[in-house]
This record gives structure tokens, C-alpha cells and sequence, in this order.
């Protein structure tokens, strides 16, 4: 069953539909907002707190848009709120262990510790600067390059133009570029 | 060598592919004239692999589950195929008649429902009072029973004391006009009940005895023989509220029949739901703005503006006069309705604006609210703040004077020189505590301006 079809089911009182819903999309929305949150109970309540709007929401969905970018939408709106909110506590579980556990690991002969060793530490460091950036700026760089989300789309999320989402990612990309610089070994 | 923003603006826009073939070879040209261009390109292409690299973080486990025991708490509670034939779902019981005491603001009362039942009971006392009493009384909107005497079973009448009310009309175009409204819409009670044991605040329905005027003590009445009536004496006042268009305040009809509303009586009760209450409340605001209205904005709200967190808020607006109250309303209507034109997202009203005149159970609303029942205490006249009587004058009352008669300094008593004679309007967020700006609203209203409104405004999301 596609998206729309999931949905129709649930409004006519299937409320398991939704849990399929529920299900396709929550490593996906869970990833996106865990990079604009940066804390993994931040963004498990950000997370359900999205699914548990959009449900009661869910007769107000028009279906103009894609189902996950709808959940984008709500989701990222309060992940927004949140960091705005406590923008001057800096996260402690930056390169927490949980993700270096999720790190893929490189199982090919050829594989050279060190290389994995230097691959960990530069996501480490990109993952901080990341935190550091301001949270619109980390919304478009994470839609875009974590998500591959097309600009359109990413203004239907972010309510705002299209312009506007070429003019954060502009500054994102370099503001990310300096703080990288500022932490930068060599 | 420093690179323009123009240069860095390609070279971005590079990493991001969306060049055009000329960019494309300015780019080109670029990198290979400054090396400062070619280390920063290089450097961008690879923050953007490292973050595409970055490992994917999965949901915990249990995490759909826990959505779902959330879920089964919070049951959906309009499906779209409400009313076309599919079964109701579980919806939250509307109880149309709420104890005395209950506050509609923060009661999950379904008014659809309670509407229908009022109707009912409304139309069942009407046709009582038509078959049993006085033919010549005028339309009953307040009704006693009394079920309480051993030979009181009939139900009497009380006569409105003011004609000019309208009766409600059941085939109202506009009612059968009105926008999808969600079913359980919160909305005050229509139908009160109030028992026999509670006194009468009504300031308008005349205390009368309960027996037929005309019967004398001891005289013989033609009637049913006594009976044992389960129930206490009770008394059912009827508030029922008009629906309107609020997208269709341009329509003459539509704006007719709500000016023609808001002359009947000098303080309303207004219910607009809406599918983005703070995105609404700021409709308001503009349009309540261009009518000169003052406001007074908590910082809560402000706040709530701010990151158009979604909220419910009560509105109280006064000394503001029919016609601009109208005009607020019409022109909220149409940029919501424009917005939406442009963005269907933007919509902030879902379209029904619910009138009727305020009733006792609202005063007790805005007493909660405001600590004062704004309708009954109102500003008056009043000698200017420091003058003490029974002091000698001091030595810069002259300078006082002076000021004063130039319109400066302290006002004039009994003038409204320092009174603004503009609307004002509080907005509240609902079911939270007072906020200290209500102090400084109610210090600043102003002396009422004759011919002009009290209105309380709910603004409610539907979801």
C-alpha cells in the first residue's frame, strides 16, 4: 500500500495504517532530526511528538505534498524550537559512542586502520561543527546532503521560498567551512 | 587572494549543482586563475562527501511501539469520511447541558452536538408553551420548569424583556451556508441549567411566581392530579449562536446578516476555529490593528507569535464599534483567504465564525480570565492620580496648571484627555495562568464610547 492509501485507511478508523506509517518512516525522520537536535532523547521526543501531531493532523493533510515531507515539516518546526531553545548548551553526545558503534566498518582486505581511525576523527569534527552551525543553516545542509532533498521540496518543508533555501545552504556551506577550519588539525 | 561574493556564491552553488553551462565555465576560469578559489571548491566538494558519509541513525527499536501506545491514548478524532456513511468514530462525549459551574473554555464539550440537542429541547419547550399557555406571549429565550410543587408540573413561561432579540431561525441560509465545522469543536454551553436552590443572577429576566399569575390560593384548577416529579426545579436559559462565513464577510448577504447581528446587543461571544490558531491570532491582529485598535500582547504570546508555536488564546476587545469589529473580521477573512490562495498551508481559519451575545456563563469566563468581569466593571471618570485635597498646594502647582491647560502633565478631571478613545484588545493564551499584562490592560481602558462592543474572541485549533 502506498502513502496515500495507508492514510485513507487510517481515516476511515484503521488505526494500524498509521503504525505502518509509522514504521516506513521513522529511521528516516529519526536520523534527520537526531542531526538537527543532535541528542538522541531530544530527538526521540521530537520524534514521536512529530508522529503524534501529524496524526491528529492527519485529516488536514491535503496530499499537495509528499507524506514524509509533511512529517519533515512538523518535525523539523519543532527540532527548530528545541535547539532555539537551548542554544547555548552545547551537546555532550557529539561523537556520542552510540554512533561510533553505528560506524559501518570497512571489513576489505585492503581496509587501513588508520585510514578508519582518520575517516572517525573527521566525522567527529564535522559533526560538531555541524552542532555549532544555527539551526536553519543545519536544517538545509542536513535536507540536502544527508536527505537529498530537492530545493522545492526543502521550501515546502522549511516554509520558506526557494531563494531563501539557496541563499542558507550559501552561508551554510561556508560557515561550515570556516568552523572546520578553526578545528582543523594540520 | 580574497575571493568576491559573487565568486563565492558559484563556487557553492557548484557543490550544489545547480549552474547554468556559462556559470559552469566561470567557474572553471575561476579555479584555475585563483588557487584561494581551487582550495576553498576543494575543500566544499569534500565537506559535502564527509557529511553525505556520515552513518545513518536509526530509531531505537521500540520506538515505533512507543508511538503506538502513544496513539492508542490519543484517538483520532475527525476522520475525513466522518458523515459519509461510514460508521462515528469513538469521539469524546458532548454533553449538551453542563452542571453550573463548568467552563466551557477548558471543558472538552462537544458543541455540535450540544447545538442539536439545545435545538431540540428548544423547539420541544417552544411547542410546549405554544399548546399549554398564553397565546399572546411574546417568543420565549428564557423557560422555567418546575418540577419541584406537587402541582407545578406545566412548564411557564418567562417573557424576554427585550423584544427586539432575534429568535433563532432554523432555516437560516447562512446557517445552511455554514463551512465544514469539526464536530467536537469545543463551544460554550447553549443550554444551562440551573438549580432551584441557586439564586437568580439574571439582571434581565424579572423575578415572577411560579404559579400562573391569574390563580388565586385554593382556587380550583383544571389539571392532572398531584404527582411525585423525580427531578428538582430547574431553569434552561437559551443563548443560541448564528454561524457565519468568515472567508465571506465581502459577500453583501453575509455582511449584512452579521452587522445586522452585532447591533442587537452590546457584548458578544465569538468562536473562530482555526487550523493555526497563532497564524490567526496575527490575522487579527493586523486587522484589528488598521482599525486603530490598541492591543496588549503578554510576552507569553508574544513569544508564541514569534515561533508560530500553535495555541488556542481568548481575545477580549472593547470600545471597539460594530462596524469596526465587522471590518476586522472581513478583512481577516480575506487575507487568510488570500494567503491560502497563494499557499493552501497558509490557511489559518477553517471558516465558521460563531456569534451570539455573551451569557452569564462567559462573564464567569472572563472573570477567570481577567480577575474582574469586564462587562459589569467598567472605567468611569475620575479625579487625576496624586492630588491629595487636603494638602496646601505646593510650589509648582502654578507649573501644573500651566501644563495641564496646555494639554500636558496630569489631565483635567472628569476628561478623558488621558484616555485613549480607541478600541483595546487582550490576547491570552488559553488554559494558562493570568499574565501580569492583564493588570496593565485593565488600568489602560479607556471610558466607553457610546454605541460601541465588548467581545470576547475564542480562537481555537481544531487539531
Amino acid at each position: 500500500m502506498d502513502d496515500q492509501e495507508l492514510i485513507a485507511a487510517c481515516l476511515q478508523g484503521q488505526p494500524s495504517a498509521y503504525g505502518e506509517l509509522v514504521r516506513r518512516y521513522q529511521d528516516r525522520l529519526y536520523n534527520t532530526v537526531y542531526r538537527m537536535v543532535q541528542n538522541a532523547e531530544d530527538a526521540q521526543d521530537v520524534v514521536q511528538e512529530a508522529f503524534l501531531h501529524a496524526y491528529q493532523a492527519l485529516e488536514g493533510f491535503k496530499g499537495d505534498a509528499q507524506f514524509f515531507t509533511w512529517l519533515c515539516r512538523i518535525a523539523l518546526n519543532a527540532a527548530i524550537s528545541l535547539r532555539r531553545r537551548r542554544k547555548l548548551v552545547v551537546s555532550i553526545e557529539v561523537g556520542s559512542e552510540r554512533e561510533r558503534l553505528l560506524e559501518p566498518v570497512d571489513e576489505s582486505e585492503g581496509a587501513d586502520p588508520t585510514e578508519q581511525l582518520h575517516r572517525a576523527e573527521q566525522g567527529q569534527r564535522l559533526h560538531q561543527a555541524l552542532a555549532r552551525l544555527s539551526p536553519e543553516h543545519r536544517a538545509v545542509l542536513v535536507l540536502k546532503e544527508m536527505e537529498g532533498i530537492k530545493y522545492e521540496e526543502m521550501a515546502d518543508i522549511l516554509q520558506v521560498p526557494i531563494g531563501t533555501i539557496r541563499s542558507r545552504l550559501h552561508r551554510a556551506r561556508l560557515e561550515l567551512r570556516a568552523l572546520l577550519e578553526e578545528t582543523d588539525p594540520e | 587572494m580574497t575571493l568576491t561574493p559573487r565568486e563565492l556564491e558559484l563556487l557553492t552553488a557548484y557543490v550544489d549543482g545547480t549552474l547554468s553551462r556559462s556559470q559552469y565555465r566561470q567557474v572553471k576560469r575561476l579555479v584555475r586563475a585563483k588557487p584561494t578559489a581551487r582550495r576553498l571548491l576543494r575543500s566544499l566538494l569534500q565537506d559535502s562527501r564527509e557529511l553525505q558519509r556520515l552513518p545513518a541513525v536509526p530509531a531505537p527499536v521500540d520506538f515505533a511501539a512507543a508511538v503506538l501506545s502513544q496513539l492508542e491514548k490519543q484517538p483520532l478524532r475527525c476522520p475525513r469520511g466522518f458523515g459519509k456513511g461510514q460508521p462515528l468514530p469513538a469521539a469524546p462525549a458532548a454533553p449538551a447541558v453542563l452542571p453550573p459551574g463548568a467552563s466551557s473554555l477548558t471543558a472538552p464539550v462537544g458543541w455540535f452536538w450540544g447545538y442539536a440537542a439545545a435545538a431540540a429541547v428548544f423547539l420541544a419547550v417552544c411547542a410546549g408553551s405554544m399548546l399549554l399557555h398564553r397565546p399572546g406571549a411574546t417568543e420565549p429565550r428564557v423557560a422555567t420548569r418546575s418540577t419541584s410543587g406537587n402541582n407545578d408540573s406545566l412548564v411557564q413561561e418567562r417573557p424576554e424583556p427585550a423584544p427586539e432579540k432575534p429568535a433563532p431561525r432554523e432555516a437560516d441560509p447562512l446557517v445552511r451556508e455554514m463551512p465544514r465545522v469539526p464536530r467536537w469543536l469545543d463551544f460554550p454551553p447553549i443550554v444551562k441549567v440551573i438549580p432551584d436552590d441557586e439564586p437568580d443572577e439574571s439582571e434581565e429576566a424579572p423575578s415572577r411566581p411560579l404559579s400562573p399569575p391569574n390563580e388565586r390560593p385554593g382556587a380550583a384548577v383544571l389539571a392532572s392530579p398531584p404527582q411525585e416529579l423525580p427531578h428538582q426545579l430547574e431553569r434552561v436559559e437559551f443563548a443560541l449562536p448564528r454561524v457565519h462565513v468568515f472567508h465571506g464577510l465581502d459577500v453583501p448577504e453575509q455582511h449584512r446578516a452579521l452587522r445586522e447581528q452585532l447591533t442587537l446587543a452590546s457584548s458578544y461571544r465569538v468562536e473562530i476555529p482555526a487550523r493555526d490558531g497563532t497564524r490567526g491570532l496575527e490575522r487579527l491582529r493586523q486587522a484589528l490593528a488598521a482599525q486603530k485598535v490598541q492591543w496588549t500582547v503578554p510576552a507569553e504570546v508574544q513569544l508564541r507569535l514569534k515561533r508560530l508555536l500553535r495555541s488556542d488564546y481568548a481575545l477580549f476587545v472593547e470600545n471597539i464599534s460594530p462596524e469596526e469589529l465587522l471590518e476586522a473580521f472581513k478583512q481577516a477573512g480575506l487575507a487568510d483567504r488570500a494567503a491560502a490562495q497563494k499557499r493552501p498551508l497558509e490557511l489559518a481559519f477553517e471558516g465558521p465564525l460563531i456569534v451570539r451575545e455573551t451569557a452569564r456563563v462567559d462573564r464567569r469566563e472572563l472573570k477567570d480570565l481577567l480577575g474582574i468581569d469586564p462587562l459589569r466593571v467598567r472605567p468611569m471618570a475620575s479625579m487625576p492620580p496624586s492630588v491629595d485635597i487636603r494638602k496646601s498646594l505646593e510650589e509648582s502647582t502654578g507649573t501644573t496648571i500651566n501644563e495641564t491647560l496646555q494639554g500636558r502633565g496630569i489631565p483635567r478631571p472628569g476628561t478623558t484627555a488621558r484616555l485613549p478613545s480607541v478600541g483595546l484588545v487582550l490576547a491570552l493564551p488559553l488554559g494558562r495562568s493570568k499574565p501580569p499584562e492583564v493588570k496593565k490592560f485593565l488600568d489602560s481602558r479607556p471610558l466607553p464610547r457610546a454605541g460601541t462592543l465588548q467581545v470576547l474572541i475564542v480562537l481555537r485549533n481544531l487539531n
